[in-house]
């Protein structure tokens, strides 16, 4: 009797002692709330966690960041008051790693057995530099082509298919717009065939389609204004100012292309995987569907949208942030999030449960998608580049003259940046 | 000669002096401890962040990795920055639109309502409130006002006019909507300091004036605005650096878009320091703006600060 209780008493004792002796380690998870959902799973995860799988004395404590998400995570790092885990934003990740203000996460990840190959390629290596990896990528998005069926329908025309091209977009654009009249008789809010926003994360697959890129090949210089990408520029700001067949959403008192689009003001948006559940949320009546983006004359392009949970730096409790970080990117995470219908999973593995066929093309999108990073840039580029793309919409420059002044801008300042 | 309170009256010829002494002491010691609090509060919060803002505009500094000594480099680089001549022109443009306004529209508020007007109580608060709503409020609130199907053009469509302004949308337009929108907010504050200004004019030298035959606008344009002269400096002086510094409407209404069209310093300054993390030019940025505010003073000081004789 007492030699089958006395192990247990052994380990009940070892427990308490541990449990008294060990200060408790609370360690910080932070985030930007997109949505109520998002910070209703986050917590469902971290009390997740806490209930079946900290180790004894960490506690996982949710700490969401409202606004001015990418500043306050900054200045906190300066400050060193950094939370253990956070969400990182893939074009914001180069300023970072490259400052060393992120934790490589290499060993930890060797000593837990997670191999980066169980995650998607694009994604994992957006959050590697100099051959480390900073982060694992929580979840990511490309883009499609969304549309009304119901337009298409009055419209007579057929719905766009994965291997429509630049020319199969614009005659469809055409059609459409040509048939605004009887289309307005049923759908009174129709505008245009197409909204397109002044948007570098839409314009941006176009150069890519067009056989253009931001950098050069060995990311020494800013070349968006190849020819190429002055193709793509004329040939994403002509919907509207050729061909007449696209509207910006400013024009029409819409927020952004997708609220354009819920409302009906337009058949067809180049959005991402969040336009399901905010249209599922706000506009439940539309009927839509979604392809891959068009190809190009280079053939097919998209940008890849991903975050990453990463660690601080100076972290104090590397193993237990780190125990956190891998449980919210474990299989039963991510199954749980794709479950709710709110991002796609990151885990190769999972692949096989994305069961919904818009949340498919969004996946097919990766294989061929590019990062949405502008490498040691981090944000500069999307102000600069969306100021020269409405300067181009306003017709106060050439799409020419516009690419030539922000490479100028933006070149400098990478000058700036590698010289430093 | 009185020293202290009691001391002539003291019994003691040489005690007087001792107690002075002691007192003196004490008194100055008594305001160090009453103002300690706040002259802490400003040290820290004011002269430390302008020194470090000096020590920063001479140096490359990103948050994460320790400052870096670049001499003048910072500045250099403002001169040839586009971004910065945008900047400069608009606030020139913001501030040379909306000081002359605002300060002549307070004096008609002022001149108005110091008039025995029915109501004038009401009215008084009435043009106040604005001034002491937040900023933040009232430009949450203007961007409604100036929405594509807002208020504004909604106004315009009854008067028979074209409707479709998109005010902050458009660069011809964003800037002077956040102008008229200031300058509405702001006269009422200015008001106050004239209202003050034009009960402190004796009514006999108005009197005088009118005896040897001036008529009202002669009274206005002679007597009363002279007087006015120093409520003038000081409302000019602050209204100008109130609009050189214009940034919580631009942050709320437009981040300095479109075009670049409602970029001014101060929205550069965070910009670049909040968004891109070049501190350290930032804070050159600042000093910048810092002697540009102490010329137009001192400029403004020299042409409109005279001193007034009664």
């Amino acid at each position: 009797m007492f030699r089958k209780i006395f192990p247990l008493f052994l380990i009940g004792l070892l427990v308490g002692i541990s449990g008294v002796a060990a200060e408790e380690i609370s360690i910080r998870v932070s985030g930007w709330v997109s949505s109520p959902v998002e910070s209703e799973i986050m917590q469902t995860l971290v009390d997740l966690y806490n209930s079946q799988f900290a180790p004894p004395g960490v506690e996982a404590v949710y700490e969401p960041i409202p606004a001015d998400y990418t500043t306050k995570i900054q200045t906190m790092l300066a400050a060193r008051k950094a939370p253990d885990v956070f969400y990182w934003d893939i074009f914001m990740a180069e300023p970072l790693m490259r400052k060393g203000a992120l934790l490589p996460l290499d060993d930890l990840m060797a000593a837990a057995g997670v191999d980066p190959a169980e995650f998607v390629d694009t994604c994992i290596g957006a959050f590697t530099y100099a051959g480390k990896i900073y982060g694992i990528p929580k979840d990511f998005n490309t883009l499609a082509l969304f549309y009304n069926k119901k337009i298409f329908d009055l419209a007579g025309v057929p719905y766009p298919t994965a291997d429509w091209t630049w020319e199969d977009l614009l005659a469809a654009a055409k059609a459409i717009q040509a048939k605004a009249d009887e289309i307005r008789k049923a759908v009174p809010n129709f505008q245009a065939a197409l909204c397109m926003a002044p948007d570098v994360a839409r314009w941006l697959p176009f150069v890519f389609q067009n056989g253009g890129s931001f950098f050069n090949a060995d990311r020494t210089a800013v070349v968006i204004n190849s020819p190429e990408a002055v193709k793509a520029l004329e040939f994403y700001t002509g919907f509207e100012l050729v061909h007449g067949v696209a509207v910006r959403p400013s024009e029409i008192g819409a927020g952004w292309q997708g609220e354009a689009f819920g409302k009906e003001n337009a058949a067809m948006v180049m959005e991402g995987g969040w336009m399901v559940p905010f249209l599922r949320d706000n506009f439940p009546d539309v009927e839509f569907g979604a392809v891959e983006l068009p190809a190009g004359p280079a053939g097919k392009g998209n940008l890849l949208f991903t975050v990453a949970y990463v660690i601080p730096a100076y972290e104090k409790h590397p193993a237990e942030a780190f125990d956190v970080l891998r449980f919210l990117t474990s299989p039963l995470a991510q199954m749980y999030v794709l479950s709710r219908g709110f991002a796609l999973p990151t885990r190769k593995a999972l692949e096989g449960f994305i069961a919904d066929p818009i949340s498919r093309t969004i996946f097919a999108g990766a294989a061929y998608a590019r990062p949405w990073e502008f490498g040691p840039l981090g944000s500069k580029p999307i102000d600069e580049l969306a100021a020269a793309m409405e300067a181009v919409f306003l017709g106060k420059k050439t799409a020419q003259e516009a690419l030539d002044d922000a490479a100028k801008v933006l070149n400098e300042r990478l000058q700036e940046v590698l010289s430093g | 000669m009185r020293l202290g309170g009691t001391g002539t009256r003291g019994a003691g010829p040489p005690a007087p002096l001792v107690w002075f002494r002691r007192s003196r002491t004490r008194e100055v010691l008594a305001a160090y401890v009453l103002i300690a609090p706040h002259m802490l509060a400003l040290s820290v919060f004011t002269f430390f962040a302008m020194g470090f803002a000096f020590y920063l505009g001479f140096h490359r500094y990103d948050l994460l990795s320790p400052p870096v000594f670049i001499g003048m480099r910072n500045f250099a680089k403002i001169f040839t920055d586009p971004d910065f001549h945008i900047a400069l022109r608009n606030t020139l443009y913001y501030t040379a639109v909306v000081v002359p306004v605002q300060t002549v529209l307070a004096l008609f508020y002022a001149v108005l309502l110091n008039r025995p007007v029915r109501f004038r109580a009401f009215f008084r608060a009435a043009f106040y409130a604005p001034s002491v709503t937040a900023s933040i409020v009232i430009s949450l609130v203007f961007i409604w006002l100036y929405a594509k199907q807002g208020i504004f053009n909604y106004l315009l469509s009854k008067l028979g006019l074209p409707a479709t302004v998109d005010w902050l949308g458009n660069p011809a337009t964003a800037l002077p909507a956040i102008m008229m929108m200031n300058i509405w907010s702001t006269a009422p504050t200015f008001m106050v300091v004239f209202l003050a200004a034009l009960q402190d004019i004796p009514d006999s030298l108005l009197e005088a004036a009118a005896i040897d035959g001036a008529n009202a606008w002669q009274r206005f344009t002679r007597v009363t605005l002279p007087l006015l002269r120093p409520s003038i400096f000081f409302v000019v002086v602050m209204g100008t650096i109130g609009c050189l510094q214009v940034f919580d409407q631009i942050y709320i209404m437009t981040r300095g878009g479109p075009l670049k069209s409602t970029m001014t310093i101060n929205y550069l300054i965070y910009s670049e320091a909040f968004e891109n993390f070049r501190m350290g030019y930032a804070a050159a940025l600042s000093l910048i703006l810092f002697v540009l505010i102490l010329l137009l003073t001192v400029i403004q000081k020299r042409y409109i600060d005279v001193e007034v004789q009664y």
